[in-house]
């Protein structure tokens, strides 16, 4: 609220920024070159939320790169340059395209490069939170802040709150608690499961669901033996990895999962890795679609379509 | 002017690797994701030494230039003579081609180093935010220079070092330490298993000043110590029992040369993650250009080294701009096949080395 107090009271993007640092930010001070003071206009964005997050705000005309983790909106997001991965960033890649803000979510780096922006005084604000479903409504606000656009940031924020209240109510409701397992592709070490703590889990709870691969900690390889204990009821993975193992068929019959309750039955769905895991302004519809599929039986209320799940 | 003449000048070769240095160290600040035109660049130095105004050229080009791009070529430099310095050693004392400093599990140790590190470290709560920047290096640098002390302990017996105990030492100890590295990758969040991976394929992203203030006086005493070696060396050619009777120091000789090899490539190593195949080429270009004399072979592979390294990073730094490749794809991509095409060449006309 206090960052939102501070617009409002419309200091400039400097003191703006400086605000800032009392919430979940890193400020780094600005040089003439960069900051120019007033409106922004060359904006790298970081991260597939925050991306999501800009566009979503109207200021995807001002993005003049992404980093190749920020895939939607699709068509906007393959135009642009790409500054390479966002754990990967470089330097002067960076600098390079002249912005006047880098926008960084949390994961960004590696450090020696966020240090080297640092001592640059490049115009970087680094939103620090955890990437979670409670962390997309601070995200949305910390995002229109720093795009001067605080007060269409809270009217997302806000709906977004009330898109998850809804989704999470009717979630509520539901008696049935499916065992599910998330598998991610990892080539020629074979599959694996997400285990407690992953984005994954989070998304899996949320939707009503229970996570068949909680005994393990992060991503971790999965053995037909393991899978036949966790015996899920659904088995969920990109749509990508679910395409190259074949669809549904040719992940029913992989030796590691043939046995298991979900392969049986051939319940076996794929999902946009971003959409699903993204922590962005779609999550909340993103936990409906999930939880739809997961019960089928049931009627899961989901949020009305909104300008920033169309595009 | 053919190859035969040219090989019988070795002093004309040796300032032409070095031109070539310069050039590629002129080529890497000059060019970039941001592109401007060569007089820009000049007039950023010609403003540094004061020969023009301060803040008449842009602020961040200056930036770029002197803050990012002279300091990566520099220490792009000190790295590629490191590696390379390294390999030509290795190659001497196991008297084989093929010996590079991983092989007595430098490279290894560092990476069990920085995998603990990168692991274990967000629980380091005493360790102070300024020095978190030399961390993950002096981790990689200790680990490194622990591994190799062990190997050589372990080839130690009846007052002197074995040399193909150690290199089966060598090759046991990293199998070990390789079990190490997949016990923490098992255990590793996803984040930080990005990160190792990161690390293992090496990149001069985090290199500035501060690293070079390390890189420089290491790669400088590496240098001088191996050439202060070199006449051992060529002894070592002989075989070892003949180096040691016709009078050199051989054992004392051996621990300094693996423990400044250590050092080198274990400080290399450390700033800037694996960058693989320099250590081999690099040597075996110099031998096919200069001879296998290791006073020149030692000057003009860290040399080339430098050049290789600088080149490379330049390449990675541009090809995919704003994005950027790990170097360790570029030194194997290009590197490898260049060195075949100039093995199998003189493969017909005679390895000089043999």
């Amino acid at each position: 609220m206090r960052r939102l107090t501070l617009a409002a009271a419309g200091l400039n993007r400097r003191q703006l920024l400086v605000g800032m640092t009392g919430a979940a930010t890193t400020l780094l001070p600005l040089r003439p070159s960069y900051g120019k003071a007033g409106a922004i206009e060359r904006i790298v964005s970081v991260g597939g939320a925050i991306t999501e997050v800009v566009f979503a705000l109207g200021a995807g005309n001002k993005v003049v790169a992404v980093d190749t983790t920020s895939c939607y909106p699709l068509q906007a997001t393959a135009a642009l340059p790409k500054v390479g991965y966002l754990r990967t960033l470089a330097t002067e890649g960076l600098l390079s395209m002249k912005p006047d803000l880098i926008l960084l979510d949390a994961d960004a780096g590696p450090t020696d490069v966020l240090d080297q922006l640092k001592r640059l005084g490049a115009p970087v604000v680094h939103f620090t939170e955890r990437p979670s479903a409670q962390s997309v409504a601070d995200k949305i606000l910390f995002v229109g802040t720093a795009l001067q656009q605080a007060d269409k940031a809270a009217g997302i924020a806000a709906t977004f709150r009330q898109d998850l209240a809804t989704v999470a109510a009717s979630i509520k409701l539901l008696l049935q608690r499916p065992r599910v397992l998330f598998l991610m592709n990892a080539g020629t070490t074979g599959l694996r499961g997400a285990g407690s703590g992953t984005a994954a889990a989070e998304m899996i709870t949320l939707a009503g669901g229970r996570n068949a691969f909680a005994a393990s900690a992060g991503y971790k390889t999965i053995s037909a033996e393991a899978a036949l204990i966790a015996d899920p009821e659904a088995i969920v993975m990109m749509s990508q990895t679910l395409d190259e193992l074949g669809g549904r068929d040719g992940v029913a019959k992989l030796p590691v999962l043939a046995k298991t309750k979900a392969a049986q039955e051939g319940r076996i769905f794929g999902f946009d890795g971003n959409y699903l895991l993204g922590f962005g302004p779609r999550t909340a519809h993103a936990i409906a679609a999930f939880a739809t599929v997961l019960h089928p039986q049931d009627d899961i209320v989901a949020p009305p379509p909104r300008p920033w799940t169309m595009a | 002017m053919s190859q035969g003449t040219l090989r019988h000048r070795p002093g004309v070769l040796l300032a032409l690797i070095a031109a070539g240095l310069v050039l590629s160290l002129v080529l890497a600040t000059a060019i970039g994701p941001l592109m401007v035109p060569p007089g820009e660049i000049g007039r950023v130095f010609a403003e540094a030494l004061g020969i023009l105004p301060a803040n008449s050229t842009d602020v961040t080009l200056r930036d770029i230039v002197l803050d990012l791009r002279l300091p990566r070529a520099l220490s792009g430099m000190c790295i590629g003579a490191l590696l390379a310095i390294g390999g030509s050693v290795m190659q001497g004392l196991f008297r084989n081609p093929l010996a590079d400093p991983g092989l007595i599990g430098v490279s290894s140790g560092a990476a069990l180093a920085v995998a603990s590190f990168i692991v274990f470290g967000g629980s380091i709560a005493f360790l102070p935010a300024g020095l978190r920047y030399y961390g993950m290096p002096v981790a990689a640098f200790a680990g490194g220079l622990i591994v190799v002390l062990l190997i050589q302990r372990l080839a130690y017996r009846d007052g002197r070092t074995d040399v193909p105990t150690m290199l089966l030492a060598g090759i046991a100890v990293t199998a070990v330490v390789m079990a190490g590295i997949g016990l923490l990758t098992f255990i590793s969040d996803d984040t930080q298993l990005r990160s190792m991976t990161f690390w293992s394929l090496g990149s001069l992203g985090g290199v500035g000043w501060a690293s070079m203030v390390v890189l420089a006086p290491v790669a400088a005493v590496v240098l001088l110590l191996s050439l202060r070696f070199a006449d051992v060396l060529d002894a070592l050619m002989l075989g070892e029992r003949e180096a040691y009777s016709i009078g050199f120091e051989v054992e004392r000789a051996k621990r300094v040369m693996v423990l400044s090899v250590a050092a080198g490539v274990g400080a290399a190593v450390a700033f800037t993650g694996l960058i693989g195949f320099v250590g081999i080429v690099a040597p075996h270009m110099t031998r096919l250009l200069l001879g296998a004399a290791h006073r020149r072979l030692l000057i003009g592979s860290s040399l080339l080294g430098g050049l290789l390294v600088v080149l490379a990073d330049t390449a990675c730094r541009v090809i995919v701009a704003p994005a950027e490749l790990p170097i360790g794809i570029i030194t194997s991509l290009i590197g490898a096949p260049f060195f075949l095409v100039l093995l199998l060449h003189q493969q017909r006309q005679g390895y000089p080395g043999s």
